[in-house]
């Protein structure tokens, strides 16, 4: 136990030493919103950073970049990370989707090649699976990868490929047998980006923030050996990969995928703003509110928590992981509205504005709630698994 | 406990200024109108205004002897909701706040002085917050120490709406400890004094007004009881306005929903399956164009499928005056595309011709975010 202490003061203290100074420029709260040149140097040389003092991929193979050590490790240095609220690796989808997956399934060369570079952010991944169409929809992609010789020559259009601008390979779903309509004519590539006839169109969120492209592709070529297992098992490897994405499936490298308002932070908003001449939070309607959205947010930590415990969960194993981004995103939602409530008229106030509260973090906040609630799988997507593989009921 | 009255009486003057504006609104008001208009210097066409102003809308309220409508608060959340329903921002809310603040709080001398110059089209606006952002208009720290024939202001009042345009402003100050009301000329207020703030709703613009070295005359003065009446009077029209053109609004969002809903048709397809044209596909194609004119490849008919979504009637037509020219004018026709003609798409989004449905990336949302690029309609 001793050890783990010791090794929990040395994190702390390495993160607390090591900081990168506050910039001038505002972060994004997320990888998805990574839009300007300098918010990403900035977070790339940071995650390098992290990496280079050993705290990224600790349980990952030595072999190939990652630390040989015990996952337990790893997850004292995400707890101290988030506690910090240190800047967020921006690798994300490298980190937590495609380096597993690669580890879990991939061979041997493609773990040689791609595993250190996902580490240290040399090689950002993105993740090209929704298309214009098709969002929900995933087994009606209709991009088509058409054997020709040593090559795979691909055509179609993603959407919503978050770090498509800065990435330097994609995960992509694509269709190689156009007679098979939907599950069965799937295949799985890992796709350099710069690959000609590859092209990326920044896409302006509401909030005003990039970061998501539009990725087009028109006869682009790319290697035979860029196809991951084997042609028709896309659909697989696919689901492989979102049970990665959703967390249900553990091996991720760490780090943080974001840094977001807390509850906590709601709660000393309520300190701050004031409502009838004194501090909200003396309102006794606020008070009941606030204790809510605390009751909500520690159920889902208990229920984190609890998830781990097999024996706990006995009845319905995958009830929580499979419902945690419903719950979280839903209540996150929420939570903002009423943190934008708090602020009385001052809630028009947007990011930029003299006199926003917190630089108008709380709206852009609330804004990119929204998106949560749809990307990796929406609300109703969401509650269709929970219906379906948690409870058995009929698919629709 | 008494049951709540259900009883809605709509005037036939009600009705008029109803279908009246609802045409106006959605001749001056497309889509690509807002959005050029969001980066406007002053966020609104002063060509609109100076029409609403022409109209007598901005005098509706105001009693006929200062040379308004003698109409009512009720006439003026009327024709508001169309106006929120295609985002015509306008300072006309601002305005109408301002004219319920002067009704109820003004002495006749103010409103003779005042109401006719706004009944010409001067345009108002009232200065109610304060940095707290509480929505308790009667918490007010801003100052007016009244010393013999001059009155001096103290503080800041911000989320001023139009404040940059507006010639009038009825300010609200605490005057020994009790709220009042000031009115200001903008022709008395030294340069420096607004800053722009930044909000949400780009359709809107308020300013931050510093009352700090403002010293106005003491007749410009509003305190007593009728300082509280105004005070209720503007905050009950603003909240009326409000939620009237909220109203209109979420009607347009459920429009751009509806309609988004049934042109989205599935798209996609590859080089090598293009599908033929006219009548035999299992799939149709529906291109984002910017200009929004339908194209047809094959016969060269440029042709949408338009429904009119008061009535149900549908037609084919280029265009939607066509398609009311040709299907007849009825009272309430509102004609809204229904979905592209059945043909090919001869552009995609990018301005480049495709035949033989090369993949067309698509999606409406898209096209308003590429820079450059409108949104259609």
């Amino acid at each position: 136990m001793s050890e783990r202490d010791a090794f929990r003061a040395e994190v702390a203290a390495w993160f607390r030493n090591n900081r990168p100074p506050e910039p001038d420029f505002l972060l994004p709260e997320s990888f998805m919103e990574v839009g300007t040149d300098q918010q990403f140097d900035y977070l790339r040389a940071w995650q390098r950073k992290v990496y280079d003092a050993g705290y990224l991929g600790m349980a990952w193979p030595k072999k190939y970049g990652g630390g040989g050590r015990p996952q337990a490790l790893q997850d004292i240095v995400n707890t101290e990370m988030a506690r910090q609220k240190v800047p967020f690796v921006p690798n994300t989808i490298g980190l937590n989707w495609a380096g597993p997956l690669i580890l879990s399934i991939g061979t041997d060369a493609q773990k040689q090649r791609y595993i250190r570079g996902i580490l240290n952010g040399d090689d950002i991944w993105c993740q090209g699976f929704s298309e214009p169409d098709q969002g929900s929809d995933l087994a009606n992609c209709q991009t088509r990868a058409t054997r020709d010789g040593d090559h795979y020559v691909l055509n179609g259009a993603k959407i919503w490929t978050s770090l498509g601008s800065y990435a330097k390979y994609v995960i992509l779903l694509a269709r190689t047998n156009p007679q098979e309509p939907r599950y069965g004519g799937l295949s799985y590539f890992l796709v350099p980006m710069h690959t000609p006839g590859i092209e990326t169109r920044p896409i302006r969120k509401l909030t005003g923030e990039y970061g998501f492209t539009q990725t087009f592709f028109r006869d682009a070529r790319i290697p035979a050996d860029c196809l991951m297992g084997r042609e028709g098992e896309g659909w697989k490897i696919a689901m492989l990969t979102l049970t990665f994405e959703r967390g249900a499936t553990g091996g991720q490298a760490g780090g943080i995928a974001r840094v977001a308002l807390g509850v906590g932070d709601v709660v000393e908003l309520a300190r701050t703003a004031r409502r009838d001449g004194r501090p909200a939070i003396e309102d006794p309607v606020t008070r009941d509110q606030l204790v809510r959205f605390l009751i909500e947010d520690q159920g889902d930590r208990l229920c984190a928590a609890r998830a781990a415990i097999p024996a706990l969960c006995s009845e319905r194993p995958q009830a929580i992981p499979l419902s945690a981004k419903l719950r979280t995103s839903e209540h996150r939602r929420r939570m903002l509205q009423f943190a934008l409530s708090l602020q009385g008229a001052n809630a028009t106030r947007w990011v930029g504005d003299a006199n926003a509260f917190d630089g108008g973090k709380w709206q852009r906040a609330y804004f990119n709630a929204f998106s949560s609630t749809i990307g990796g799988g929406t609300s109703r997507i969401q509650a269709n698994i929970v219906g379906e593989r948690v409870l058995g009921l009929p698919k629709d | 406990m008494a049951p709540l009255n259900t009883r809605i009486a709509f005037t036939d003057e009600q009705a008029m200024l109803l279908e009246t504006a609802i045409a106006f609104c959605r001749d001056k008001s497309p889509i690509r109108a807002v959005r050029d208009l969001l980066q406007s210097e002053h966020g609104f066409d002063h060509a609109v205004w100076n029409e609403m102003v022409a109209l007598g809308w901005s005098a509706i309220a105001i009693p006929e002897r200062f040379g308004g409508s003698g109409l009512s608060l009720a006439e003026v959340a009327t024709i508001t909701e169309p106006m929120g329903r295609h985002l015509l921002a306008t300072p006309f809310a601002s305005t109408q706040v301002f004219i319920q603040g002067m009704l109820a709080a003004a002495g006749a001398d103010m409103q003779s002085a005042v109401l006719p110059r706004v009944a010409q089209g001067a345009i108002s606006t009232s200065a109610l917050f304060e940095s707290d952002g509480d929505w308790d208009l009667t918490h007010i720290t801003c100052l007016a120490e009244r010393t013999g024939e001059a009155v001096t202001l103290h503080g800041a009042k911000t989320l001023v709406c139009d404040a940059a345009v507006a010639e009038l402003f009825l300010i609200s100050v605490l005057h020994q400890g009790i709220p009042a009301l000031v009115l200001l000329d903008a022709a008395d207020l030294p340069h420096g004094h607004l800053r722009s703030e930044t909000v949400i709703d780009e359709t809107r613009r308020s300013c931050r007004l510093e009352l700090d070295g403002l010293t106005l005359p003491a007749a410009a003065l509003i305190t007593g009881p009728a300082a509280l009446d105004g005070l209720r009077a503007m905050r009950d029209a603003a909240l009326l306005l409000a939620a009237a053109e909220a109203a209109g609004g979420i009607a347009g969002v459920l429009d751009v929903t509806d309609d988004y809903l049934t042109t989205r048709t599935a798209s996609h397809w590859p080089d090598t399956t293009a599908p033929k044209c006219c009548g035999c596909m299992a799939r149709r194609a529906f291109v984002p164009s910017c200009s929004m004119q339908p194209r047809c490849c094959a016969g060269g008919r440029a042709r949408a499928r338009w429904r009119c979504t008061w009535h149900g009637h549908t037609s084919l037509a280029p265009t939607r005056s066509a398609a009311r020219a040709r299907h007849g004018r009825l009272s309430r026709c509102w004609w809204s595309m229904a979905g592209r003609c059945r043909c090919e798409p001869a552009r995609c989004w990018t301005g480049e011709a495709h035949r033989g449905g090369a993949t067309l990336p698509r999606l409406r949302p898209t096209i308003a975010a590429i820079p450059g690029k409108l949104y259609p309609r």
